[in-house]
C-alpha cells in the first residue's frame, strides 16, 4: 500500500512536470514517465515495472497522445525489460545502467514510431527522430545523475555501519 | 496428464499488452470514446500550461520592465494586438480583393468580399513530442470556439481548430501531417491540395497539373473550396517547382508564411461581419 501511494505521488509530480518543463524547455524536455518507469522497474523488479509502466503510459495517452495504449504498450514493455536486463546482467554501475537508459530509451522510441505508422502513416524514421532528438540528452543523464546520488547514498549508509 | 505450464511473467505482460493493443484499436477505430476523459485532464493540463507559460513571461517582462514602463507596455500590447489584425486583413482581405477586382471587372461581375470577424487568443501550450505539429489556446467553447475553426495569425493561415474544451482549444498545424488544406496559386488561380511534411519550413503542394504556369515566389493562398477556411488568407509561397515529362503532375513545395516557431498570439475566424 505504502508503494502504490509512493507510485501515485510521482506519477502526479512526474504529470506536473511534464507540463511545466514543457512550458519552460520546449523539444528539450524529457520523458519524465519513461525515467519514472525505468527507476522504479530497476529497483523493485519486472511485476511493478509492467504495471507502473502501463499505468504512466495511460496517463501519458490520455494528457499527451491522440491514440490511446500506445505509451501503455511501450511503457509496459520498456518496464518488464529494464529488470529482465537487470536481472540477466547484473552490473550496479553507471556504464551499465548509461547503456540500459539508451537501449530502452531506444526501444521505447522505435515502438512509439511503429504504432504512428501503423495508425495515423506517421513516416518511421521521422517520428522515431522526434522522439530521440532532442530530448535524449535529458531522457539519458537525468536516469543516471539519479542512479548516481543513490548509489552514492547507500555506499555512505553502508559505511556508517 | 501433464497441463501447459504458462511463466507467469509470460502471462501478465502479454496480458497488459493486449489491453494496450486494444486499447489502440477501439481509440482508433472511435477517436470519440476517450474525448469525454480527455476532457476532463484537460482541466489540469490548462491550468498547468497556462502556469509554466506564465512563469516564464513574467520572467522575461521582468527584464523588460526594467526597460520600460508597464503603462507604455500595455499600451504597446493593445496597439500591437490592433496592427496584428490590420496586418492580417491587409495581406489576406486587401491583397486578394485587388487581384480579385482586376479579374472580376474584366468579367464585369463584380462582388464585394468583406473583412473577417477575428478573435483574438493566446497560445498557453506545445505537446511534448515535436513530431505532432499542434498547438494549445487560451479560448474555448465559452468564447464561442468551434471545432474546425480556421486559425490565423498576422503573417497568414496557422491551422484549424481540432479539439475545443471549455477554456481551451488544441490546433493542428498546416505543418502536420495530417493537414490538408485547399489551395490556390494565387496568380494563376490553379487549384491544389497542401500537406504538411512536418518541417514548419516546407509543405508539398499536390495536385497542379504540369502544364500549370507555377513560378518561384508565387503567393498561395486558401481557396475555400474545403468550406473551412475562407478563401484568400495567405498560406505561403512556392519555393520550389519540378516539372518531370510524362507525369501529370508537377512537385511543387511551398514556405508557409507563418513563422511556427514565434506564436504567441492567434486569430480565430469565427464568421463574416
Amino acid at each position: 500500500m505504502k508503494n502504490f501511494f509512493l507510485f501515485l505521488f510521482l506519477a502526479f509530480l512526474s504529470l506536473i512536470f511534464q507540463f511545466i518543463l514543457t512550458g519552460w524547455m520546449g523539444k528539450w524536455t524529457g520523458d519524465l514517465f519513461f525515467i519514472l518507469v525505468l527507476l522504479w522497474s530497476y529497483y523493485r523488479g519486472w511485476k511493478e515495472g509492467a504495471l507502473v509502466g502501463f499505468s504512466c503510459g495511460i496517463i501519458k495517452d490520455i494528457f499527451f497522445f491522440p491514440l490511446m495504449g500506445v505509451n501503455a504498450f511501450s511503457l509496459c514493455f520498456v518496464g518488464v525489460l529494464t529488470s529482465e536486463l537487470k536481472s540477466r546482467i547484473y552490473q550496479e554501475n553507471v556504464i551499465f545502467f548509461f547503456f540500459v537508459v539508451g537501449t530502452l530509451f531506444l526501444i521505447n522510441g522505435f515502438l512509439i514510431a511503429c504504432f504512428l505508422f501503423i495508425f495515423h502513416h506517421f513516416p518511421f524514421f521521422y517520428t522515431l527522430g522526434g522522439y530521440l532528438y532532442p530530448s535524449f540528452l535529458f531522457n539519458i543523464i537525468a536516469p543516471c545523475c539519479i542512479f548516481l546520488a543513490r548509489e552514492t547514498l547507500k555506499k555512505k549508509v553502508i559505511s556508517q555501519f | 496428464m501433464t497441463g501447459i505450464k504458462i511463466n507467469p511473467k509470460f502471462s501478465f505482460t502479454a496480458f497488459l499488452l493486449l489491453t494496450s493493443l486494444l486499447l489502440m484499436l477501439v481509440s482508433y477505430k472511435n477517436p470519440a470514446f476517450f474525448l469525454a476523459i480527455k476532457k476532463r485532464g484537460y482541466f489540469l493540463g490548462n491550468s498547468l500550461y497556462s502556469f509554466s507559460f506564465a512563469s516564464k513571461k513574467t520572467l522575461s517582462d521582468f527584464i523588460e520592465s526594467a526597460i520600460q514602463a508597464k503603462k507604455i507596455k500595455e499600451e504597446n500590447k493593445l496597439l500591437k494586438e490592433e496592427i496584428e489584425k490590420f496586418i492580417f486583413n491587409q495581406k489576406n482581405y486587401y491583397r486578394e480583393i485587388e487581384i480579385e477586382n482586376q479579374r472580376l471587372k474584366k468579367l464585369l461581375d463584380f462582388k464585394k468580399k468583406e473583412p473577417y470577424d477575428l478573435l483574438t487568443a493566446e497560445v498557453v501550450g506545445y505537446p511534448p513530442q515535436n513530431f505532432f505539429k499542434t498547438i494549445y489556446i487560451n479560448k474555448g467553447k465559452i468564447d464561442g470556439v468551434k471545432k474546425n475553426m480556421a486559425v490565423v495569425s498576422s503573417e497568414g493561415l496557422v491551422g484549424k481548430v481540432v479539439e475545443v474544451y471549455p477554456k481551451g482549444a488544441k490546433v493542428m498545424l498546416i505543418i502536420d501531417r495530417r493537414s490538408k488544406v485547399g489551395v490556390r496559386i494565387q496568380r494563376t488561380r490553379d487549384i491544389g491540395i497542401l500537406e504538411g511534411t512536418g518541417n514548419p519550413e516546407s509543405c508539398t503542394l499536390k495536385y497542379i497539373l504540369t502544364k500549370a504556369n507555377i513560378k518561384m515566389n508565387d503567393y498561395v493562398v486558401t481557396s475555400g473550396l474545403g468550406e473551412v477556411f475562407p478563401e484568400g488568407i495567405v498560406v505561403g509561397y512556392v519555393s520550389s517547382v519540378k516539372k518531370k515529362p510524362n507525369y501529370i503532375f508537377q512537385e511543387v513545395k511551398v514556405k508557409p508564411a507563418v513563422n511556427f516557431g514565434r506564436l504567441e498570439e492567434v486569430f480565430l475566424i469565427i464568421r463574416k461581419k
